[in-house]
């Protein structure tokens, strides 16, 4: 098992959280987007399950840890070596999507405010991912992340504020996207 | 009367002259001799990575010698005695390959390459001082059941040590994104 964090914010916020969870498997983290961008992702969670070959067992999709089903089929193909039937049945996603020239651009500006976050200046750097998110507005990874910066208290302390997401994006939805 | 097993009949054979006797007695234990004395450890590696055995395959008249365990782990096999069975086989799904020659050596058994590869659809070549494993895969990237999914290294969120998709070649994998927001 390896945890992979999408965190632009670095380290100090992903750690607490594997610390709570009392892991002991592998964690890395992953600032730059990488693998969403390697993988045309735009959300999290997202399980890729390879076996001993690097091969994927499972095609890459979101998954729910908390879900039973999904952790049964995991336990016995990790057990067994059996891929689960539901894995085999899975609809293919095929190769991952080569960034459009907005996507591409979204990616850029988010790059970007991850260096300028880096050098302290949380403005500018929001400023790059309003425009990502102008760019790319379906790309989760981009959006949750600007919304981490701007409203922490929403997210950082105690549970996840999922009200004021729902709020923020009525907001967008005028402020930043134009009505669209 | 037990066989003596042919390995062990080509070393009492070696023997006859002294020296040479001597020279695969020291190398370690209870040495796969040849008819001409040479023997050559051999690196292995796969998808252009070095495989680090910490066992080395060999080649010895002409035969490749491997490992059989971390073979096994390198190709995603096992190595094991199935049920009703009462002698190491390599097993991969439905398919177990017993092994009719085994040799141990310092602990470790070994088995030629031929007897399991094709079977698993491996290929190896020496090259050089190198067995370079090829597992025969489709090498179709995609993020479908089968694909190779596209290769990514990330730093450790402690150490900061780099660690790639490959690394992990040999053991099965589950890699989890997740966000802290």
């Amino acid at each position: 098992m390896v945890v992979i964090a999408q965190d632009i914010q670095g380290a100090e916020v992903a750690r607490p959280w594997v610390e709570q969870a009392g892991g002991t498997y592998r964690a890395l983290l992953d600032q730059h987007n990488v693998v969403g961008k390697a993988y045309g992702l735009k959300y999290v969670p997202v399980a890729i399950l390879l076996d001993e070959a690097g091969r994927l067992v499972r095609p890459v999709a979101s998954c729910n840890i908390d879900d039973e089903e999904f952790r049964r089929q995991l336990q016995d193909w990790a057990v067994s070596g059996q891929v689960p039937q539901a894995w085999m049945e899975a609809e293919d996603p095929g190769a991952a999507a080569i960034l459009n020239e907005d996507e591409a651009e979204a990616d850029a500006r988010f790059q970007l405010a991850l260096v300028l976050l880096q050098r302290g200046k949380r403005e500018e750097a929001l400023a790059q991912l309003r425009q990502a998110v102008r760019l790319d507005p379906q790309n989760w990874l981009i959006r949750k992340q600007m919304w981490a910066i701007e409203a922490p208290q929403a997210f950082y302390e105690g549970a996840v504020d999922y009200g004021w997401q729902k709020a923020q994006m009525e907001r967008e939805k005028e402020e930043l996207l134009g009505g669209s | 009367m037990k066989k003596i097993p042919l390995v062990l009949r080509g070393f009492i054979r070696s023997c006859t002259a002294i020296s040479l006797c001597l020279a695969l007695v020291g190398w370690g234990g209870p040495a796969i001799a040849t008819k001409d004395g040479s023997m050559q450890k051999l690196d292995a590696s796969m998808a252009g990575r070095p495989l680090g055995w910490t066992s080395a395959a060999f080649v010895v008249d002409g035969q490749v010698w491997i490992p059989v365990h971390l073979f096994s782990a390198a190709v995603g096999a096992e190595a094991k005695v199935p049920a009703g069975l009462d002698q190491l086989a390599v097993c991969r799904g439905d398919l177990c390959i017993p092994l009719g020659r085994t040799q141990k050596m310092e602990e470790v058994v070994y088995a030629p390459l031929e007897d399991v590869a094709a079977p698993l659809g491996v290929k190896g070549n020496v090259v050089g001082t190198t067995l370079v494993l090829d597992l025969g895969l489709k090498e179709v990237e995609g993020l479908g059941v089968g694909d190779r999914p596209p290769s990514f290294a990330l730093p450790d969120l402690y150490s900061g040590e780099t660690i790639a998709v490959d690394d992990f070649t040999g053991k099965k994998t589950a890699f989890y994104m997740w966000a802290s927001w």
